[in-house]
Parts: C-alpha cells; sequence; structure tokens
C-alpha cells in the first residue's frame, strides 16, 4: 500500500467503489438504506414470517 | 420465544432487546422517545395495540430518564426553558386529547390521525432538511475557508421574529443562550403538546424542531430540553396505562436492557457532531416515518385486505430503526477517524466535531 492509499488520497482498486459511495450524502445515504433493508429482510425472514 | 403472560402473546427476546437498543440511540441522540417507531413495531410482533402503547410508554418513560441524565452531564439542558414549556405542554396535550375524542365520536379518528401525522411530519421533514442543507452549505464554506464552523449553525430567520415579541414577562434561558417572552415558550409548548396529544405520541419529533426554529435554542441543547419533557409525559403516561393494565413488566424490562445501552450512546454521541447532524438525523427520521405512515394509510384506505402494503410497513419500520441507528454510529466513526487525522468524506467533515 502507498503512503496516499493509506491516508486515503489516493484510493486503491477494492476501496476505490466504497471510496466513490461514501464521498456522495446521496451515495452513503443509499448504501445504509440497502443495508438496513436487507437486515429488516432477515429479521423477518428469521422471526416474523408467517406470523405477519 | 419468550410467553408473555399479561399481553397474552410469544416474541422473540432476541427482537425486544433490538428494538429497545436501536430505539434508544436513535432517541438519546435525536431526543425523541420513538413512540412512532416502537409501537407499530411491537404491534407487528403480535402485541395488542393498546399493550403495544402501554409497554412503549412505560419503557420511554425508563430510558428517557437516562438519557436526561447524560444530557445533564453534557450540559445539554436548560432548566428554565424545561420548565417554562411543561405548564404549556400539559395544557395543549389535554386539548389535543378532547379533540381525538371528539373525532372518534364521529368515527374519523383512525384517517384523520394518520392523514394529521403524514402532514405534520412530511412539513416538518421538508422544512428541516431544506433549513439544514443550506447550514451544511455554510459550513462546508467556513471550513474550506479554514475557519472553524462552530458546534452549531442554522440559518432559519424564524428565531430572531419569535424572539422579538416583546410580551412581559421576558425569560432569560442562561444554558440556552436565548432571551425570549415567556408566552412564546408556553405557546409553543401548547402546539406541540396539542399535537402531542392528539397524535397519540410523545411529540419528540416536534419539539424539537419548534425549539430550534421557534425559540431558538442549539440543537444540542432542544435535544437534551426535550428528553425532559418526554421523563414527565412518559412518566405520566406509563402511570396511567400501568393504571389501565396496559403493561407487560417483562416485555419493558426486555426492552429496557437494551434501551439503556442504546439511550447512553446516542446521548454521548451527540457530543461527537455538531447541530446540522443532528437535524439530518430527525429529518430522516420523520421522512422514513411519514412513508411507514402512508403505507398505513393506503392499509386502512383499501380496507386492509392488501396484504403486501401492511408487509411493506413491516419493513419500512425495522428498516428505518436499523438506518438511523447505522448513520448515527457511523458519524461517531467518521468523527473519530477525522480527530485521528485518517480520511473522511468531504461532506462529513462540517458535521462532526474534530
Amino acid at each position: 500500500m502507498t503512503a496516499g492509499e493509506k491516508d486515503g488520497t489516493v484510493a486503491s482498486g477494492n476501496n476505490s467503489l466504497v471510496k466513490r459511495m461514501l464521498s456522495s450524502m446521496w451515495g452513503y445515504w443509499m448504501f445504509l438504506l440497502t443495508i438496513s433493508f436487507g437486515v429488516a429482510a432477515a429479521i423477518y425472514w428469521i422471526w416474523l414470517r408467517g406470523s405477519v | 420465544m419468550f410467553d408473555f403472560a399479561i399481553a397474552g402473546v410469544s416474541a422473540p427476546i432476541s427482537l425486544l432487546v433490538f428494538v429497545g437498543f436501536t430505539v434508544g440511540i436513535v432517541g438519546g441522540f435525536i431526543g425523541v422517545g420513538g413512540g412512532y417507531m416502537v409501537t407499530p413495531a411491537l404491534i407487528v410482533f403480535g402485541f395488542p395495540g393498546y399493550m403495544a402503547s402501554g409497554i412503549d410508554m412505560t419503557h420511554i418513560a425508563g430510558k428517557g430518564l437516562v438519557s436526561t441524565m447524560r444530557h445533564r452531564q453534557l450540559g445539554n439542558i436548560d432548566w428554565t426553558l424545561a420548565l417554562t414549556m411543561i405548564a404549556g405542554t400539559m395544557l395543549g396535550v389535554e386539548l389535543g386529547v378532547r379533540v381525538l375524542v371528539y373525532f372518534k365520536q364521529l368515527g374519523l379518528a383512525g384517517i384523520v390521525l394518520l392523514l394529521t401525522s403524514v402532514v405534520v411530519m412530511f412539513s416538518l421533514f421538508l422544512y428541516t432538511q431544506i433549513e439544514t442543507r443550506r447550514s451544511h452549505r455554510q459550513m462546508q464554506e467556513l471550513n474550506k475557508a479554514g475557519r472553524d464552523p462552530g458546534r452549531e449553525l442554522q440559518t432559519s430567520s424564524l428565531p430572531r421574529l419569535f424572539q422579538s415579541i416583546p410580551l412581559r414577562p421576558i425569560v432569560r434561558c442562561r444554558t440556552a443562550r436565548v432571551v425570549v417572552s415567556m408566552w412564546v415558550i408556553v405557546l409553543v409548548g401548547v402546539v406541540t403538546g396539542f399535537l402531542a396529544g392528539f397524535l397519540g405520541v410523545g411529540g419528540g419529533f416536534i419539539r424539537v424542531p419548534a425549539l430550534v426554529y421557534l425559540v431558538g435554542a442549539s440543537t444540542h441543547i432542544a435535544v437534551g430540553t426535550d428528553l425532559v419533557e418526554i421523563v414527565f409525559s412518559g412518566g405520566y403516561g406509563a402511570l396511567r396505562h400501568s393504571i389501565e393494565g396496559h403493561v407487560d413488566m417483562m416485555a419493558v424490562l426486555f426492552m429496557l436492557s437494551g434501551a439503556l445501552f442504546g439511550a447512553q450512546f446516542g446521548s454521548i454521541a451527540t457530543s461527537y457532531v455538531r447541530g446540522p447532524a443532528i437535524r439530518y438525523i430527525l429529518s430522516y427520521s420523520l421522512i422514513l416515518a411519514t412513508f411507514g405512515a402512508v403505507m398505513r394509510l393506503a392499509y386502512v384506505l383499501t380496507g386492509q385486505k392488501v396484504e403486501w402494503l401492511s408487509f411493506f410497513a413491516v419493513m419500512l419500520t425495522l428498516g428505518e430503526m436499523t438506518f438511523l441507528c447505522l448513520f448515527i454510529l457511523s458519524l461517531v466513526w467518521f468523527a473519530r477517524r477525522h480527530k485521528r487525522g485518517e480520511w473522511v468524506p468531504d461532506w462529513v467533515k462540517p458535521l462532526v466535531i474534530s
């Protein structure tokens, strides 16, 4: 890892997609919403399926 | 699964702890009880509606107390403002309940309630979102110019208007650094209390923006001061519900075991961020709650037959809690990274205290 990659001024391969998403507030919003609804779906599937 | 004998339902303990924890974080951070998230969630888990309200109210009282103690340590409570507003809030709640009873007699309570909550929450979301984005932009410019934007920046001109009303007695709120007519504070209490009483909620999501945009308190002070109101209203509500037999203490205890940690974390998290960050989370919570209310309204209007509307309302309730919680956790994480001089996105820098 280069010094630039380490302090975040230069993005390395895998990090670049995440950083691009994080660098816009709306991108981050969508990223968190996706995770949150994934968690909600998991909760529904594990505990609530059939009872709601 | 645990059998709740008083409520007469079986529900997973881990889910109740999860709901308590997530709503605890959100409540401690934005100064709300979170009834608009907890009550639908408990109904989804199988608790009857009246029991869900009772359990929710009792857990809010306990959680509110913990958050209030933390915010007191952080210096976020203005007692003059809180105690002056309580009188107006109580009067407002009583008026709101009476109007609700009137609509119940007309048989319109369900639809009117949902419609009012959609309109109120969406209007508050719009105003908060527009104002916060403006403040965020100004903070970004100050940051770029190398100047410290301070802990708070808000761009609404409404506080100046309300603070210029010359009706005596004039109250000096030292912690909030606000000088305003006592009648303005009482009126804010009456209006927010009315809406809370009418909608059957604690009213934090109405009171916090009102304290910021009408009275002129900083967001941190608005959050701490509102939590004092929530302890009073939640305590009274818990007592009333307990007398009526609407509380399953086992469910309350499981929720509180998560909420006590969450509420402390949420309260401490406010010390990592600037005012607009709290207002962003508040506005996101408002828009997600609005979508939930729209789903429930559509479900009621379609004669409660369209099952997928009910399913989406469930997903929205659970997703909203997780989303807000993750956003708060990540803001604290970003703040710690920023303090250590590590990379954080540009939009985060003006929102966190470095």
